[in-house]
């Protein structure tokens, strides 16, 4: 006799769900895979009543009895918000905080330490990391997608260091594209407004039982902002993108290829150090990005329930600007195997390897020794998920083992219990260590940050954060505890609060002047160092209610506080500024409305607490959405964001001439589909 | 009321338990759309429909984001020797042509017009949104204890003059499920 089925692929891109410990053919993966030779059609109706079911398209259920705090934004979420970029879409999530900066630039982050580049958040695209390792950080400018592609957004908040690896130390953002199959036919999408100006995107799939493919192309062109007080903000945002995918699918073997290839043009006002008067001169910076990658991933089910799964990537990314001229070419090979299952063991574990190069050209704003780096690292994890009683209590445990080139050996455990009552509620507990590497700006770059006029000293002064080969890891260790209910079949919370412990922050140390030239000038060099600690501590809560059949709505709050203790101001650089540059309370509030058969409505509501480090006030922003049927095929949505608003900045200083102000977005959409 | 009272609502609910031995030792698990697919398949081959009967099974699937991926491997298969076809519909005015109309969660706003197009035509609808038996639908899946169940609307399927089998019914009663 056969062995159950239940271990078709856990998918290596390691979706939330693998805290379930549920084998992920959680959609995205090739969504017709299933387990060994089991063909559904050949099941009796007694067996089909009683399979459980491993994967869900619609709601977050699969992720009901996780041990952690995941939120998931739907396709339909996504379609019905109207957002037009990745980074917009994540605003649905509770406690993560998104600020656009300009037209194609976002500060985003999870449970605090928002910047342009924050770098305690991993960010995945069907498996493929997009965390930059220069700078530490997500560059969202050239992270997008067919919007009307995308099956779902997993958000992870809190540590996912166990099985993502470094740089997942406050949240994992995970976006998985729909499988060939669910997007058959061809789509076209325009859309046109007063800041998304131009937005164009067509998709066209094919295939038979078996293999199905899609391509997809889509171009938009977004306008520019106004500056506060300097005029046009230079933020005209272009982009032209492409891609495939193709999904195999047989018996025991999965297999997905896939690719994009893009090229982005927008640009900044930058402020640029002199070393003589004016000391800065604000320059129009043009930004250049080009990028292209390939993706394939395998998957075998073996018949003793045990699987093994592969994934290849190679991505290229070209980035030119005024401080930086860098291409990068990175090879990940993940690896996954999933031991045949126990009553009371899900044991899976995986071993994985990346090399990243990078050549960057040295400007008169970043420069190094070296214009060419290379890196390694050699990863593996382990985890497995104990049942202790059935349907009761799982205890799941595991770690990830990494080896870096700038710090050596990291280990990243974790351990979560979970408590479950059937479906109607659980409760869940966690505590995990993460680390977040150097990045090779903090290792091997020095940076002109500014220049001082003579004013106390008698010549300038030239800042400059310099290469610093001592800088650690920034090390989080994070206690977690969750509450879910179901109330009714229609109103369901979920709670998560978190208590998270820092040690080694990055801290700018102000170290020796020297005197350089010409013109003469004084350098003053600052070190990344490992001396702030601190903690953050607060909870997110959300509520859904289903209030009829066709409406919707739901709310949530996250709440943070952050206290850091560095080094005086005598001796490091606004050491416990990351208290002040995440808002303290975020709430939102949703609701969607099917009107009639033709008619959909949908409002967003969002309230931002202040930016102390910024002085920008509290907000209440507003969103709408209406979309009508004009036929069977053809959608017609009008959408506003941020409609309470002509213009206000969401990120930089409040009272800084260049900072720039987001302006309200009206935009009309149609969307073809057959 | 009035709803409330022309609506039977079955819920099967299978616990392992009941199933079958085999199956109790298998713990089967399969993604929700394999699953739901193959019931599909199973209420071709537990109902029967009035003559006369077209020479194919028109298995149809009505959504922007077509099942019909999930449904491929029923075509080719047979129910009394009538072989199946798999056809995607867009157009409320080509269901009446189908067997059996699958409605994709996401098109629920066009229920009402396919239900009036339907009117008591002998077509077999199944949907998973939640409300559909409620609404004169026939089959409506649910979601239960991480199983897939069914609400069958009785009185919609007896006014499409179309009979589902007692293999199937027993299900529903065996798992006691409501049934007025």
């Amino acid at each position: 006799m056969k062995h159950p089925p239940i271990s078709a692929s856990r998918r290596i891109r390691r979706t939330a769900g693998v805290f379930l410990g549920v084998s992920g053919v959680l959609i995205g993966a090739p969504s017709l895979a299933r387990a060994d030779d089991v063909d559904p059609f050949a099941l009796s109706p007694e067996q089909l009543f009683d399979a459980k079911v491993i994967s869900a398209t619609r709601t977050s259920e699969p992720l009901w009895n996780s041990p952690a705090a995941i939120f998931v934004i739907s396709n339909e979420d996504i379609v019905r918000s109207g957002v037009t970029s990745i980074p917009e879409a994540l605003r649905l999530a509770p406690g993560v905080e998104v600020a656009r900066i300009n037209s194609s630039s976002w500060a985003v982050s999870i449970r605090g330490f928002n910047a342009a580049l924050a770098n305690k958040l991993l960010v995945l695209i069907d498996g493929r990391e997009v965390y930059d390792p220069l700078f530490s950080g997500v560059y969202w400018d050239v992270q997008d997608v067919a919007i009307e592609d995308i099956d779902r957004i997993e958000i992870v908040r809190g540590p996912g260091a166990s099985l993502w690896g470094a740089n997942a130390v406050n949240g994992v953002i995970n976006i998985i594209t729909k499988s060939a199959a669910d997007t058959q036919g061809a789509l076209v999408s325009v859309a046109g407004g007063n800041v998304d100006q131009a937005l164009v995107t067509a998709r066209y799939g094919g295939g038979r039982a078996g293999m199905h493919w899609r391509i997809y192309g889509r171009y938009f062109d977004r306008a520019s902002y106004d500056t506060l007080s300097m005029g046009d903000a230079n933020s005209a945002w272009e982009q032209r993108r492409g891609g495939f995918r193709i999904d195999f699918d047989r018996t025991h073997d999965t297999l997905t290829l896939q690719g994009d290839i893009y090229d982005s043009d927008s640009g900044e006002l930058r402020a640029v150090p002199l070393l003589v008067a004016p000391y800065a001169e604000i320059a129009r910076e043009h930004i250049s990005a080009q990028g292209a990658n390939v993706l394939g991933r395998w998957t075998h089910a073996f018949a003793d329930t045990s699987s093994f799964s592969a994934q290849a990537y190679v991505d290229y990314t070209a980035r030119n600007q005024i401080p930086l001229d860098d291409k990068r070419t990175t090879f990940d090979l993940d690896t996954q195997y999933d031991f045949p299952r126990t009553d009371h063991h899900a044991l899976v574990a995986g071993l994985r390897y990346r090399y990243t190069r990078d050549a960057l050209e040295a400007t008169p704003i970043i420069f190094s020794d070296r214009t060419s780096n290379s890196e390694e690292l050699y990863s593996g994890f382990v985890q497995d998920r104990i049942t202790l009683q059935p349907e009761r209590w799982v205890l799941t445990l595991g770690s990830k083992f990494d080896h870096n080139d700038f710090t050596g050996f990291e280990i990243q455990p974790n351990v979560r219990l979970q408590w479950m009552d059937g479906e109607t509620q659980s409760v869940w507990a966690a505590a995990s260590r993460a680390v977040r590497t150097p990045s090779e700006l903090e290792r091997d770059l020095t940076v002109v940050a500014g220049v001082i006029p003579p004013g106390m000293l008698p010549l300038p002064v030239s800042v400059q954060p310099t290469a610093s080969p001592d800088f650690e890891s920034e090390e989080l260790i994070a206690y977690e505890l969750g509450y879910r209910r179901r109330w009714s079949d229609s109103i369901s919370t979920d709670l998560a609060a978190f208590y998270n412990r820092y040690e080694g922050l990055a801290t700018l140390s102000l170290a020796a002047p020297t005197l350089d030239g010409p013109p003469l000038h004084v350098v003053l060099p600052i070190a990344y160092t490992n001396l702030t600690d601190g903690y953050a501590q607060g909870f997110e809560a959300t509520l859904d209610w289903r209030l009829a059949p066709g409406f919707m709505m739901s709310a949530n709050y996250s709440l943070l506080d952050i206290e850091l203790d560095g080094p005086p101001s005598s001796a490091a650089i606004d050491a416990e500024a990351a208290e002040d540059t995440a808002p303290r309370n975020l709430a939102g509030l949703r609701a969607q409305w099917d009107v009639n058969e033709l008619w959909s409505l949908d409002a967003m509501l969002y309230y931002t607490d202040n930016l102390r480090a910024f002085r920008i006030p509290a907000s209440t922003r507003l969103d709408l959405r209406a979309g009508w049927r004009m036929t069977d095929t053809i959608e017609l949505e009008l959408i506003g964001q941020n409609v309470l608003d002509d213009s206000r900045p969401e990120f930089g200083d409040a009272a800084g001439p260049a900072t720039v102000a987001i302006d309200r977005s009206l935009l009309v959409r149609l969307t073809w589909r057959q | 009321m009035k709803l409330a009272r022309t609506l039977c609502v079955a819920v099967a609910m299978l616990m392992a338990a009941r199933a079958t031995p085999a199956a109790a030792e298998q713990d089967i698990r399969l993604a929700e759309q394999d699953i739901k697919a193959a019931l599909l398949y199973n209420f071709l081959l537990y109902t029967e429909w009035p003559p006369p009967q077209q020479s194919h099974v028109i298995v149809c699937a009505y959504g922007r984001d077509p099942f019909v991926a999930r449904l491929a491997p029923m075509a080719g298969r047979t129910v009394n020797e009538r072989p199946i076809e798999v056809r995607s519909v867009s157009a409320a005015a080509d269901v009446n042509g189908c067997t059996l109309l699958f409605i994709n969660a996401s098109e629920r706003t066009h229920w009402p017009e396919l239900r009036a197009q339907l009117d008591r035509a002998s077509v077999l609808t199944v949907s998973d949104f939640e409300g559909f038996a409620a609404n004169g639908g026939m089959i409506e899946f649910a979601r239960i204890n991480n199983r897939i169940a069914v609400r069958i609307n009785a009185p919609a399927v007896a006014a499409a003059n179309l009979v589902i089998g007692d293999r199937l019914l027993r299900l529903v009663a065996s798992s006691g499920g409501e049934r007025r």
